[in-house]
């Protein structure tokens, strides 16, 4: 089953379209990169999701259910933009008012768990007020965690969380999702981080679905090369050709060559060394979801 | 619903706003009452017992349990700003997909809030008539007309809660709150349409929610409690729906 499903979902503000017929299938017990530029239409996306936001057109499937079914909405979590808090209460009474708004039973030892596993069992009667960013981003992600949500949706959660947080907040993450089998939508920049994780991925641009993927597709599609800079690149391109198994070859420019299929860059050295052709640099390079993404997008941009 | 209402019911009592409102209400009523001539004050003035929508009576919708109205519209109004700018309506919204459940919860709340208001306001009263040796006279008028008023704050929650859920803004938030509470808004409809002459001023103004506030008085009258559940039902209909269909169009 599809723990997400949209068709034609649009959203328009005025003129813009914010997200224009989008195609979304995210299956029951991934972890969902959902990736795009600033302004895709990310946050929008997971605003409708949630039904933070009306739609213009479309539809919203959460469970096989629609969207706006109160039962299966009572099973998702999330944190969009910034950590929904009451500045004037502690962590403890936060979470006491989201825990009874959903309508937890044993609601003080969800609290104290939940809290114990975001670290922030010990903040007292502190005001969250006085929390520092990556504090208040942990207590919106305990937030969201509060009475085991079915679907969980973050939009950049990992934003204002200190390498220690960044870490914690991954391994929460990875047991959440294959011990309680939780569907997880994260929405990041660090493409870095989200593929540590991911088991799908969305890449959205112009608030049109591009791209969806699983990791392992992504391994397959990503091209993996041995770089070879050298002095006459066409001519080792040919020598290379004949000499040793390879898919194919790309030939970037007068000085480098692109060799994929090929590993072994020491049998290249020594091939090139015995024709007579030197070397500058071989290296194996491997791309990865952060390449991928920059090659979809058309150059050099942000994600 | 449950869920939203005991949420909303603890944040009522574990936030300093209902004991300050208690403050404030009692320090208003006090200090005007202890200005007042006690040899020109009766039961019905203290409470602020009204005879239908003028200017005169503007003096008694702004005291008495006239003031609860005021102050569990700015209660109302504060609380709901907050759920926005807070970005906790996300949280509440997220998992609470029936807008009515929030609409229903917060209308009760303001309920609770008015009932305590009231109930201690109505205390002070008769405690200060007890003193000024000022004739308290029947105890059961006196829980009739507190029900009655009671009763007509839903309408008034309503109200004020579209307003907020319309402009997100305390500042106009509390604007409306002291125009919808102290009857500013409709006194000064009525005293427009009066001066064009336009006749059943008083009868049209008397099934607006202020104006059917007025109609609670210290004995029972079938007609005018029927006049207000009227009014109160028929209010509170129309701006939980124009709330809801506000919450349906606007981002959250």
């Amino acid at each position: 089953m599809k723990a997400i499903y949209t068709t034609g979902l649009s959203k328009a503000y005025g003129r813009k379209m914010a997200v224009d017929h989008l195609e979304m299938s995210v299956p029951e017990g991934a972890i969902y990169g959902f990736i795009g530029q600033n302004g895709a239409g990310k946050s929008t996306t997971q605003k409708l999701i949630c039904g933070l936001t009306p739609s213009t057109t479309g539809s919203i499937h959460l469970f096989g259910k629609s969207h706006t079914n109160a039962e299966v909405r009572s099973k998702v979590g999330m944190l969009i933009e910034n950590a929904g808090l009451y500045p004037d209460l502690t962590a403890q009474e936060n979470m006491m008012m989201y825990g009874l708004a959903v309508g937890l039973k044993d609601i003080n030892r969800e609290i104290r768990q939940t809290l114990e596993l975001v670290g922030l069992s010990d903040t007292g009667k502190k005001k969250v007020r006085h929390f520092s960013l990556g504090m208040k981003q942990r207590l919106g992600i305990a937030l969201a965690l509060l009475g085991r949500p079915k679907l969980l949706i973050l939009d950049e959660p990992i934003n204002g969380l200190d390498p220690q947080g960044i870490i914690e907040f991954r391994e929460i993450i990875t047991k959440l999702n294959q011990k309680e089998g939780m569907t997880i939508l994260i929405s990041s920049h660090i493409l870095g981080e989200l593929s540590k994780i991911a088991t799908h991925y969305g890449i959205i641009n112009h608030g049109r679905m591009v791209k969806e993927l699983s990791a392992a597709e992504l391994e397959q599609t990503c091209k993996h090369y041995l770089c070879v800079k050298t002095e006459r690149a066409a001519i080792a391109a040919e020598m290379l050709k004949g000499s040793i198994p390879m898919e194919q070859y790309e030939l970037v420019n007068d000085h480098e060559l692109h060799l994929f299929g090929v590993e072994d860059s020491q049998n290249v050295n020594r091939l090139l060394f015995e024709h007579g052709m030197a070397a500058d640099e071989i290296y194996m390079f491997r791309q990865d979801l952060e390449d991928y993404f920059l090659n979809l997008m058309g150059g050099a941009a942000h994600a | 619903m449950l869920n939203l209402l005991r949420m909303d019911i603890r944040r009522l009592f574990r936030r300093k706003m209902l004991y300050v409102l208690l403050i404030v209400m009692s320090a208003v009523m006090l200090s005007m009452l202890c200005l007042s001539d006690p040899g020109n004050l009766t039961i019905a003035s203290v409470l602020g017992v009204m005879d239908g929508v003028s200017m005169d009576n503007f003096t008694s919708a702004a005291s008495g349990l006239g003031l609860t109205y005021t102050l569990i519209c700015i209660f109302l109004s504060f609380i709901v700003c907050d759920d926005f700018s807070t970005g906790f309506a996300k949280n509440i919204f997220t998992v609470h997909a029936r807008k009515r459940d929030y609409i229903s919860s917060k209308i009760i709340c303001t309920m609770a809030a008015s009932g305590i208001l009231m109930l201690v306001s109505t205390i002070e009263a008769v405690g200060f008539c007890v003193i000024s040796g000022i004739e308290v006279g029947s105890i059961g008028g006196i829980l009739i007309f507190l029900a009655e008023k009671w009763l007509v704050s839903a309408a008034f929650a309503a109200a004020i809660l579209f307003i907020s859920l319309l402009s997100r803004n305390k500042g106009i938030g509390f604007l409306f709150a002291c125009l919808l509470g102290t009857g500013g808004l409709v006194m000064g409809i009525a005293g427009g349409l009066e001066a064009f002459h336009i006749p059943f001023v008083s009868q049209i103004t008397s099934w607006t929610i202020y104006g059917a506030s007025t109609k609670a008085t210290l004995s029972f009258q079938a007609g005018n409690l029927l006049h207000m559940i009227a009014a109160t039902v028929v209010w509170t209909a129309v701006y939980s729906f124009l709330s809801r269909i506000v919450l349906r169009a606007k981002d959250i």
